[in-house]
């Protein structure tokens, strides 16, 4: 059963006079668990396709399907409570709030849902991740592969159901991005939650169930993983 | 194709094109502090020249006038070298009303050119006489002479030839014709002056007039000199000259007077325009400390402005360009802005200060000087070129690295102690981090609001007080004339006892517009008493019989002993009046009955009955319980010779600790007297008339015969109605607080026992409201009135036509600068705060990200506004608070009311509510177009 799909998806956009396609008429559907990575060459367009997927951005045609349900009537307010309670986001430059600590980075999406957090969840979440005495620090004092933990953390810490990853690995020096890549992969296959990562890294891709490969913004190729499906 | 060469200039207009948008904002603060720099200098230039302007045009440009000075070649010769310029005026005689008194006319004369263009005479109308029988006089001595005459008029005088020194004594009639009604000089440097009959002409006749056959015209010497330091020791050097001339020419060394209005009087002129008069004061103030705000604004513009552009500096300095470099390339763009923005500021200041000082009255004028334009720009580009360097050095001493990745805030944000909150509300969390985090800059602004929230809060209230004194006078006129207190004890001296008279009250009550009039009377009496005790003495210190009996004598406790007995004063007056028994010389005061009625408070034994006080039956005794009598000894650490010591008699104990002050006596009321004990009252009236006052030099007290005198005793027997102790509410007013031993009774009252005693005061209330017309009949009846005499004259249309315009002027200038204090604290909160949220874009994109909605993202720049806003108010208002105790304090201890002082919040309420909607809703705008962008356009802009 698919749990986010999307159909005809097309974006468009200005670059002076031009018209640049980034997205060309994708229609794909992701599976609840799976673990998909989104490969291609720079510019072809796969982070332009996880955006539009994860409502970051707006398609300029095309639909995308959550849960059957068409997120095309939903308005900003509707947007916002479904990113926080049902996707997460880890993003290559880590994007942590640097006024806010470790811990409350990893609260927000909680605090923003006026929730109460699940205390024993959590810290299942941060002995996984392995940043337990790192959670007081304010962003500025930790590394890329610290700050990119905590990330995660935040991106998990309200349960969601899709985790969308663009480029995770890209600022990390190897064994970091290894590290991390485990980690997501782990997490996500522990509590059950579709992984969606873009990656340009073949290495990464290769570590995923299925691998869709976009170039100037058509998906030319959508394959599943065998050898991983095997582990 | 050309090249164009990069220099620093070229590099500075660059970054200036290409950054229209964000320089507009900065453009605006530039000329706003400009403006208010220049404003600064305009109004200072201007008040100067007001106050100066003013001066020349009541007194004249003459620093000194000497009266009847003498003129040949050794002062010609000592005048052209010693002063700038000097001219004379021909003095022909006197002229007053035909049958009245010499001394209410006025000196006619012709004047020099020299001396013309020094009494800097102008015209109200009409014009100068050019014809022999025509003359021009200035406005008051106009009424003096006789109200209701106009231009064109053939009026005859008396005229009383100059004769030398003085006029003859017997007057011709002569006619001239009104050709022109001057401007007050002589009447305004009379006010201004100890001197009581000064002899400077106030009519004037056309040039070259020869005196009348048989007279000898004096010379008065007007001069000026440039150089105002060297003025007092030429006069020395001048009078000492005329003197000895006078001597080797007439024989005589007398009749040289000379009066001084130079020097001292350009200062007092200065106070009494601006000076003294608050709003003036005020504005300067707020326009300094404006300018200082506003220079604070410009700090705070260009370090916005440069922190937008780390980036580009951090570049430039990646690419090698030096701190020097740096400084060079933004400091060449200040300096390109300030030339840009300073004729634009010049140019509004001069209208600002021009249109401001249009509503402060005719006597400010906008004349600033011509220096002041090249020191208003050198001033401004100083100014603002200074505030941008602050900036600029800090910015000039980050890495590139810095720059570009922004580490320093980084490194801030390390430096702070944080605690992780288990749970929170994110905009709540994340405003009150801001703030902690950027905790300086908001600092800056909330000083800047706490500035504009005490200032308005204190110009309001003050204008507020001021407006309320309007209403300071009980009736539309009070007028006093002080010379009753003056008369010594016992006798009542006719010839010195001015006042105002029953038919002065008659003549003004005849007038169409006035409806009643109420008075206070004072006169000297005696009670008889049975023996002097030690209380009783010291009564007699309070009503002045001793206080010649030291004269000249060192005031100690030995002293005080020895020739405490004589009261030389009242010996003649006694011996003459044939009085025996001893007797206690007591002021004798009538006031208005409504007085009495408002005294509720007042210490006292028994009743006051205004029946049996109106019928002269009952008297009330004001005795304090103790009186004290010291001395005062008075220490000039500079020049010995006026050290002195002197008397003082007080209801209240001294304060001892001083220690120079020496208690001589102390005694308490005993039975002395006792309410409804009968006791014998008496006066002694002089019936000798008006006798001319002689005084020993100008300006030394009226010498006052000791000779007995043709006089008239009054003595009755009545009952004491009551005893106050202590004064309070309306008969304290009177008395400034102290408690002075007197008899009280009510006008009817004292009128039973005689009718001679004029008023000493009396308030005029008329049957409408008083208007322009109206005020001027009624002053002009006044002048008629109390030609030959000095009374204060108050008016309480003028004085709420001065305070209408001081309350006016205030009103203006502090909303003035209120506004622009408010507006600049929203220019700096908005500034900030949009830089912050162009620089969190990337913030505002991950908040989205992860699931903020826009109210909370906005809600979390709101409560950063309110945050600063409500330190900025809160902090302002304390510090009000705070002032406002302090000052009532002071006030309370002083044993005042400050009943005229009221806190007005409204226009400082409306004030911050508006900035709050103002900034709250630009705020949320701008996070509202922020948010039009999609999440990956938020997070991508970094």
């Amino acid at each position: 059963m698919s749990i986010i799909e999307c159909k005809n998806l097309t974006k468009e956009y200005l670059s002076g006079e031009n018209v640049v396609v980034a997205l060309n008429d994708v229609t794909v559907s992701f599976e609840k668990g799976e673990f998909v990575a989104i490969t291609g060459p720079s510019g072809s367009g796969k982070s332009t396709f996880l955006h539009c997927l994860s409502s970051l951005e707006n398609a300029t045609s095309g639909e995308v399907i959550y849960n059957n349900e068409s997120l095309k009537s939903y308005n900003d307010n509707q947007l916002s409570i479904l990113r926080r309670r049902r996707f997460g986001f880890v993003f290559q430059a880590y994007n942590l709030v640097e006024e806010l600590t470790g811990y409350e980075n990893i609260l927000l999406p909680i605090m923003l849902d006026k929730k109460k957090p699940d205390e024993e969840y959590l810290k299942k979440i941060i002995d996984i991740l392995g940043i337990e005495d790192r959670l007081s620090h304010l962003p500025s004092a930790l590394s890329g592969g610290q700050q990119q933990r905590i990330a995660i953390a935040r991106a998990l810490a309200n349960k969601p159901t899709i985790l969308f990853a663009d480029e995770p690995t890209g600022n990390l020096d190897g064994k970091s991005g290894r590290e991390v890549l485990s980690l997501l992969k782990y997490v996500s296959k522990e509590l059950g939650v579709t992984l969606i990562l873009v990656t340009h890294d073949l290495n990464v891709a290769e570590q995923a169930d299925r691998v869709i490969t976009i170039e100037d913004g058509a998906v030319i190729k959508d394959s599943k993983n065998t050898s991983v499906q095997g582990e | 194709m050309k090249k164009k060469k990069l220099t620093y200039n070229s590099l500075a207009l660059g970054n200036l094109k290409n950054r229209k948008k964000q320089y507009t904002l900065l453009i605006i603060g530039i000329i706003l502090s400009m403006t208010l720099s220049s404003s600064f200098t305009f109004f200072v230039s201007s008040a100067i020249s007001s106050a100066l302007e003013t001066h020349n045009f009541l007194y004249g440009k003459q620093s000194h006038i000497i009266i009847n000075t003498i003129r040949n070649e050794e002062t010609e010769e000592f005048l052209n070298s010693n002063v700038t310029t000097h001219g004379y005026a021909h003095i022909l005689g006197k002229i007053a009303a035909v049958g009245d008194e010499p001394s209410t006319g006025a000196d006619v004369a012709w004047l020099e050119k020299e001396a013309k263009d020094l009494y800097f005479q102008s015209l109200i109308e009409g014009r100068m006489p050019e014809k022999e029988n025509e003359i021009a006089i200035e406005k008051s001595a106009l009424t003096r002479l006789g109200i209701d005459y106009k231009l064109n008029d053939k009026i005859t005088f008396d005229f009383y030839v100059q004769d030398a020194d003085q006029p003859k004594e017997k007057p011709i009639k002569k006619e001239y014709i009104l050709v022109g009604i001057l401007n007050d000089k002589r009447s305004n440097i009379e006010k201004q002056s100890w001197v009581t009959d000064i002899r400077i002409p106030a009519a004037f006749v056309m040039d070259n007039t020869e005196i009348e056959i048989g007279g000898k015209e004096a010379l008065h010497l007007f001069i000026s000199n440039s150089d105002d330091r060297f003025i007092d020791g030429f006069i020395g050097e001048y009078v000492e000259l005329t003197r000895t001339l006078r001597r080797s020419y007439y024989g005589a060394n007398d009749g040289l007077s000379w009066y001084v209005t130079g020097g001292y009087e350009i200062m007092y002129t200065v106070a009494d325009t601006f000076g003294m008069n608050a709003p003036y004061l005020l504005i300067l103030v707020f326009v300094a400390v404006l300018a200082v705000a506003s220079n604070i604004g410009i700090v705070n513009a260009f370090s916005t402005n440069l922190k937008e552009r780390k980036r580009q500096i951090g570049l430039l300095r990646s690419v090698g360009a030096t701190r020097r470099q740096i400084i060079n390339v933004y400091g060449k763009e200040t300096f390109i802005l300030c030339l840009i923005c300073t004729p634009v500021s010049i140019l509004i200041s001069i209208g600002a200060v021009a249109l401001s000082v249009s509503t402060f009255g005719e006597n400010f004028v906008f004349k600033p000087s011509w220096w002041v334009l090249p020191l208003s720009a050198i001033i401004s580009i100083l100014i603002v070129t200074l505030s941008s360097f602050i900036p600029l050095f800090s910015a000039s001493r980050i890495t590139p690295m810095q720059a570009i990745r922004n580490i320093s805030l980084n490194r801030k944000i390390r430096t702070k102690k944080i605690k992780t909150q288990k749970e929170f509300n994110t905009s709540k969390l994340l405003a009150s981090r801001n703030i902690k985090l950027y905790k300086s800059k908001q600092v800056f602004t909330s000083i800047i609001l706490a500035i504009a929230v005490f200032g308005s809060l204190f110009g309001f209230s003050l204008a507020g007080g001021i407006e309320k004194q309007n209403r300071s006078l009980n009736a539309d006129y009070q007028i006093r004339d002080d010379t009753a207190y003056e008369t010594k004890p016992i006798a009542n001296y006719d010839w010195f006892r001015s006042g105002i008279s029953e038919n002065d009250v008659q003549e003004i009550l005849s007038n169409n517009y006035v409806e009643s009039i109420k008075g206070e009377k004072k006169t000297n009496g005696y009670i008889e008493v049975e023996e002097l005790t030690d209380y009783l003495e010291l009564c007699n210190y309070a009503t002045g019989v001793y206080t010649e009996t030291f004269d000249g004598i060192e005031i100690t406790k030995e002293n005080y002993e020895k020739y405490r007995e004589i009261p030389i004063e009242n010996t003649a007056v006694i011996e003459k009046a044939n009085i025996t028994s001893p007797i206690l010389p007591l002021d004798f005061l009538a006031l208005p009955e409504d007085t009495f009625r408002n005294s509720s408070e007042t210490v006292l034994k028994g009743k006051i009955n205004i029946d049996k006080l109106n019928s002269g039956e009952e008297v009330i005794l004001v005795l304090p319980k103790t009186l004290e009598l010291s001395t005062h000894y008075y220490i000039y650490e500079d020049n010995e010779e006026l050290n002195y010591s002197d008397l003082y008699i007080d209801s209240k104990p001294s304060d001892l600790s001083d220690e120079e002050i020496t208690i001589l006596k102390t005694a308490e009321l005993t039975d002395e007297f006792k309410v409804g004990q009968k006791i014998k009252l008496g006066w002694i009236m002089s019936n000798d008339g008006k006798r001319p006052i002689t005084y020993a030099e100008e300006g030394a007290e009226p010498e006052i015969s000791s000779e007995p005198f043709d006089h008239e005793k009054i003595e009755k027997e009545v009952t004491i109605g009551a005893i106050i102790y202590e004064y309070s509410g309306i008969i304290e007013q009177l008395f400034n607080g102290y408690c002075a031993p007197c008899v009280l009774t009510t006008i009817d009252g004292l009128d039973t026992f005689t009718k001679k005693v004029p008023y000493r005061q009396i308030e005029v209330t008329l049957k409408t409201n008083c208007t322009e017309e109206i005020n001027e009949e009624i002053t002009n009846l006044f002048d008629r009135i109390f030609a030959d005499q000095n009374p204060y004259i108050e008016s309480l249309y003028e004085i709420e036509k001065d305070n209408a315009i001081t309350v006016k002027t205030m009103y203006i200038i502090i909303t003035a600068v209120v506004i622009l204090l408010f507006t600049m604290c929203g220019s700096m909160i908005n500034n900030a705060l949009t830089a912050r949220i162009r620089e969190s874009k990337k913030e505002i994109g991950t908040l989205r990200a992860v699931g903020a909605s826009s109210k909370e993202i906005s809600s979390s720049y709101i409560r950063q506004v309110l945050s600063v806003l409500g330190i900025g108010t809160l902090a302002g208002a304390g510090a009000y608070g705070l002032f406002h105790a302090i000052y009532t304090l002071i006030i309370l201890s002083y044993g005042q009311t400050q009943d005229d002082y009221i806190i007005t919040i409204w226009q400082t309420l409306i004030g911050i509510i508006l900035l709050v909607v103002f900034c709250v809703l630009n705020i949320y705008l701008k996070v509202k177009k922020e948010m039009k962008h999609s999440i990956v356009e938020n997070i991508r802009e970094l």
